[in-house]
């Protein structure tokens, strides 16, 4: 699925003065691979995210995901969009906290209407290939950092979306827990071929990447070398 | 105490969250406005008793009053020629409605000037110069009336204007001779509700012929011999007493109503606890990580504590202040809401005053700062339990909850368990049963969280709504969030429950008065004299009567209030027995029986009486009564429902009552007509035959029952009023409980918008929560309610005024009440369901 943004202009007013992130960015990002974005703090890698995850919209330019103009949108179809077509991966994990593990990784279907027996089995498919077989019923405050997101990631695949997008991922997570949740999302995302973004300020996800691009100073370029 | 930057720190968060912050000055407010409200309406109802009552006594000792509020002329005469007793004064009052001041209602006060220089400080002008000579000067002009100076200059009343004084039906016309004035301010506060004329005329106006109402003595303290040679000349019916019983015991009248009046107050008061509560837990919710940082940085428990605590006082004087404003304005109306009642109900208020005193502001302060007070106390409480750095997660917080949840529950039986041992207790302390209903309020609201819980649980496996965000999803919410909604839940529980408790209340009792009036009210026309205390009608009416067509029977009766002794202010009626119905409480026998008894010497009492004087059912009770006889002992053979005297009723034959009164003359005539004849032209006919010759009140069955309840209606109405009160502190308790739920939410409510929720299903969940909040909260009153409205039926209405009311359950209280709490609910979900919906994404994902 293509993910292009043209001409994307994106800034924020910050205590009474604007500061831009981006002005004029262009790019486009490869169907089907893993992709990383490296950058500093607030060099724009969440906005960045947000905008292709239509969370966010831009000042001006066009973002492109699949045949969808994600700017030219209305807010309930960019909704329906998200919905549907994107997997979000947040680095706080961002569960809901009053809902076990099995429904926080339903939550998404059952935004499009009863969740049957079916798509249950689906979830709980994946919570199995998450390795979270037995904390199906747990509360997420129950849970390990590591775990937390393993349901962030068994929800961000529920709903079986082509576009996944992750921001920071392992930035709450220890080394080792980091490495295996990479580890585990590069494998899922290979399996079911879909379209991941990273944005991460850790090198760690570059042994898992296809593509990778650095953000800065408002402008995103490819890296082919990282010597 | 709070160091500076403490307290800045935690006022930044208040200035951030600027209508949460007005929501808790709002709930105080509100509070304290209801209690000095009810406060000033009492006290100025105090305050109007006195200037009505008690402030013209001047420098009288002592008083001599009849047992049925007359005392012969010739008794004064004795007292003055024959005893050569000189500082008396003979008094002469009533009450008439004088036409060119709006039928204001004014004390008629008929006075003998000579007398009344030893007795009160009166100062009379009639020309231009205030004396005392003015009040003489009226002596020679007899059948002329003097008025305050103040009322007239504001009524535009010149001296020689003729004024239209109404007494009952009769009309008089009398000239102003000049005004009043007093040096003393009470009295000339008094004097705005008074008209002084002489002796004789007042007798005319009232129709006393030759009886004065009262004679007022001067004796020295401690001159008992003088006291004991006065008794002596007096008749046996007739007393000494001294102002001060005489009008406590007057007073004393209305001191239940009043004190339930504030009882409901503190009602709205505790709903309003429970909103500040609400509020400034979520304020601390709110703040669980920075206060987790403070105390990594060497804050102590203490402080975090005494912060907390400090914050919501100071919000506390902030909305009492707020509040004493609201409440004197509010004060306005229920100061005239309770003195219209207390005029129907128990005695006239020729004064009416505002009285707004510095005690009642401060008392209301008080309670306000203490409401706040202990509103904040477990929240702070729970602020101190934040461990450094580690902010205590929101899961981990709704775990502790739940394993809190048997304690709660357990506590909330024990709590209803002591509600309803305090309320078995026999005791006429109305703090004991307001004590008891207390319990048993928060014993309801510790059952809430389990109970919720319970019903939501059930409702989604039983209706397997598991799936589906709308009510799944809010379902889930309302019952792992238990530390949360739990407390809306309670607040607006407790509201409808007052709601439907006060309103099943009024209900049994309309209900009660209703059936009452059927049963008692049997003539089809009643004639009675006009005076409200002594009514009299001269007897040669019942010949007229008769010779009107259409009427087919006439049964007489003599009513009046005994003055003085045991059993001041009860109501004696005799009456002939055939038309004697009652719903009995108790009777001696069946019917042959009980009028055998009746006609030998035996009375009825009436519920109340027997309340008061502690008479149970059964045989035995007997009361003594002060006739011309001297003191008779009459056997009491049946106690019967009644709620037309609130002191109390004493029924008798008509033959009984002439043998030991001696008095023939009669105060009403009760008449049954023929049932061709319509009662309007029978009524007609009277006036147009009989009205220029009697002074007489004539009233159809229908309209004295229409009159009853109408003054039933009047005196509920500051009960409503109260009900809308606590239905909108109610209201705003909500609104903040949902608002505050949505505010804490806001990232977890930014991921699921981030996940795909549109905002119409986002509007749906949180209104779907609010209705769910509602719901319950109305499920949960329904019981409530019921048990409130029996208690104010069945304790504290028996023990305030020894009514025995019927339970009249009409179930569309119950549905108008979970109407009100669904409705409140959502309405209150309005906003925080826009206000959330239109935040970007990006910002609610940011928040902590």
């Amino acid at each position: 699925m293509r993910i292009e943004l043209r001409e994307v202009s994106k800034s924020y007013l910050e205590g009474g003065k604007k500061h831009n992130i981006f002005s004029d960015l262009t790019v486009k990002f490869t169907s089907g691979c893993f992709s990383v974005l490296l950058g500093k703090s607030g060099s724009g890698k969440s906005t960045l995210l947000n905008l292709i995850g239509g969370i966010d919209i831009p000042d001006s330019g066009n973002v492109y995901v699949g045949n969808e103009n994600l700017s030219q949108m209305s807010d309930y179809n960019r909704t329906l969009f998200r919905r549907r077509k994107l997997g979000f991966i947040f680095q706080f994990f961002n569960l809901i906290p009053t809902l076990t593990v099995m429904e926080n990784t339903l939550l998404i279907r059952e935004l499009d209407g009863p969740v049957d027996k079916e798509q249950r089995d689906i979830a709980r498919q994946i919570l199995v290939e998450v390795g979270l077989e037995e904390r199906m019923n747990a509360m997420p405050d129950n849970l390990s950092g590591g775990e937390q997101q393993r349901v962030a990631i068994a929800r961000a695949l529920a709903y079986d979306p082509p576009i996944i997008l992750a921001d920071e991922p392992t930035g709450n997570l220890d080394h080792e827990t980091g490495r295996s949740v990479l580890e585990m999302m590069a494998r899922l995302i290979r399996e079911k071929g879909k379209t991941l973004i990273i944005a991460t300020h850790s090198e760690e996800a570059i042994a898992f990447a296809d593509d990778i691009y650095r953000i800065e100073s408002g402008l995103i370029k490819p890296v082919s070398d990282l010597t | 105490m709070v160091s500076k930057s403490l307290l800045k720190i935690g006022f930044s968060y208040h200035r951030k969250h600027l209508l949460q912050t007005f929501l808790i000055l709002i709930g105080i407010a509100l509070g304290v406005a209801v209690v000095v409200a009810i406060d000033i309406a009492n006290s100025s109802v105090s305050r109007s008793f006195q200037l009505s009552t008690e402030s013209l006594t001047g420098r009288t000792t002592h008083q001599i009053i009849g047992s049925q509020a007359r005392i012969d002329e010739e008794v004064f005469r004795t007292l003055r020629v024959d005893l050569g007793h000189r500082k008396n004064a003979p008094i002469v009052e009533g009450y008439v409605q004088i036409k060119e001041l709006g039928m204001r209602t004014m004390k008629l006060l008929g006075v003998d000037p000579f007398s009344e220089r030893h007795f009160r400080n009166i100062l009379g002008r009639s020309s231009s110069k205030f004396s005392s000579g003015a009040l003489t000067g009226m002596l020679a002009q007899p059948g002329k009336l003097l008025i305050s100076e103040d009322l007239a200059l504001k009524a535009g009343i010149p001296t020689g204007k003729n004024l239209t004084l109404f007494f009952g039906n009769r009309e008089s016309q009398i000239e102003v001779y000049g005004y009043l004035k007093s040096q003393d301010n009470l009295t000339q506060q008094a004097l705005s509700g008074v008209i002084i004329t002489d002796i004789s005329t007042a007798q005319e106006i009232l129709k006393m012929g030759n009886q004065i109402s009262r004679i007022d003595l001067i004796v020295k303290e401690g001159d008992e011999a003088t006291l004991k040679v006065i008794g002596k000349i007096l008749p046996p019916d007739i007393t000494i007493v001294t102002p001060q019983k005489r009008s406590q015991s007057i007073r004393q009248m209305s001191q239940s109503f009043e004190l339930n009046l504030m009882a409901m107050s503190l009602l709205a008061l505790l709903v309003g606890m429970f909103l500040i509560y609400n509020t400034v837990t979520f304020a601390v919710v709110q703040r669980r990580k920075m206060l987790g940082i403070l105390r990594s940085l060497g804050v102590t428990r203490k402080e975090v504590f005494t912060l907390i605590i400090f914050e919501t006082i100071i919000f506390g004087t902030i909305g009492s202040i707020l509040g004493l404003g609201l409440g004197v304005l509010l004060g306005q109306g229920t100061v005239h809401l309770v003195s219209q009642s207390i005029s129907d109900l128990y005695f006239v208020l020729s004064v009416k005053v505002f009285d707004v005193s510095s005690f009642h502001l401060i008392k209301a302060m008080g309670l306000g700062l203490l409401a706040s007070f202990f509103s904040a106390l477990f929240p702070a409480l729970e602020s101190i339990q934040i461990a450094p750095v580690v902010a205590q997660r929101r899961s981990s917080l709704e775990g502790y909850t739940a394993r809190m949840l048997p304690r709660l529950s357990i506590g909330g039986l024990v709590l209803l368990a002591i509600g309803s041992a305090v309320l078995i207790i026999e005791t006429r302390q109305l703090v004991f049963a307001f004590g008891g209903l207390l319990f048993i309020v928060f014993g309801a609201a510790l059952l809430v969280p389990f109970l919720s819980k319970i019903i939501a649980s059930a409702v989604l496996n039983v209706f397997h709504v598991r799936s589906g965000l709308g009510i799944g999803l809010a379902l889930r919410n309302v019952t792992r969030s238990l530390s949360r909604s739990a407390v809306s839940i309670s607040a607006l529980m407790i509201a409808v429950s007052v709601i439907i408790g006060v309103g099943i209340m009024v209900e049994s009792f309309r209900y009660s008065v209703v059936d009452w009036l059927k049963n008692t009210i049997k003539a089809d026309i009643y004639i009675v004299g006009v005076n409200r205390e002594f009514p009299v009608i001269e007897t040669s009416i019942i010949k007229r009567l008769a010779e009107i067509p259409g009427i087919k029977e006439q049964y007489i009766i003599r009513s009046f209030k005994i003055a003085s002794g045991n059993y001041a202010g009860v109501s004696v009626m005799a009456q002939d027995r055939e038309i004697i119905q009652r719903k009995w409480i108790w009777k001696s026998g069946d019917k042959k029986e009980l009028y055998a008894q009746f006609s030998g010497g035996g009375v009825f009492v009436s519920e109340i009486f027997a309340w008061k004087n502690g008479m149970g059912a059964g045989f035995g009770n007997s009361i003594n009564l002060m006739t011309k006889k001297g003191l008779k002992t009459f056997p009491v053979v049946g106690i019967f429902q009644d709620f037309s005297s609130r002191q109390g009723m004493i029924v008798m034959d008509s033959r009984v009552y002439k043998k030991y009164w001696l008095d023939s003359r009669i105060s009403g005539i009760a008449l049954t007509i023929n049932s061709s004849v319509p009662v309007e032209s029978v009524m007609e006919h009277i006036n147009q035959k009989l009205a220029a010759d009697y002074h007489f009140m004539i009233s159809s069955n229908a309209s004295i029952r229409k009159a009853a309840i109408d003054v039933f209606d009047r005196t509920f109405t500051i009960t409503i009023a109260l009900q809308i009160l606590a239905a909108l502190v109610a209201f705003i308790g909500v609104f903040n409980s949902i608002m505050s739920m949505m505010l804490e939410r806001t990232r977890e409510i930014g991921i699921l918008r981030a996940s795909g929720m549109t905002r119409i299903q986002l509007w749906r969940m949180v209104m779907a929560e609010s209705g769910i909040i509602g719901g319950l909260s109305g499920i949960f009153a329904l019981p409530l309610g019921t048990a409130l409205a029996w208690i104010l039926v069945y304790i504290i209405n028996k023990r305030s005024f020894g009514w025995s009311l019927d339970f009249v359950v009409e179930y569309h209280h119950f549905i108008q009440a979970l109407g009100i709490s669904v409705l409140a609910s959502l309405t209150a979900g309005v906003y925080p369901s826009y206000k959330i919906g239109k935040q970007a994404i990006v910002d609610a994902l940011r928040t902590e």
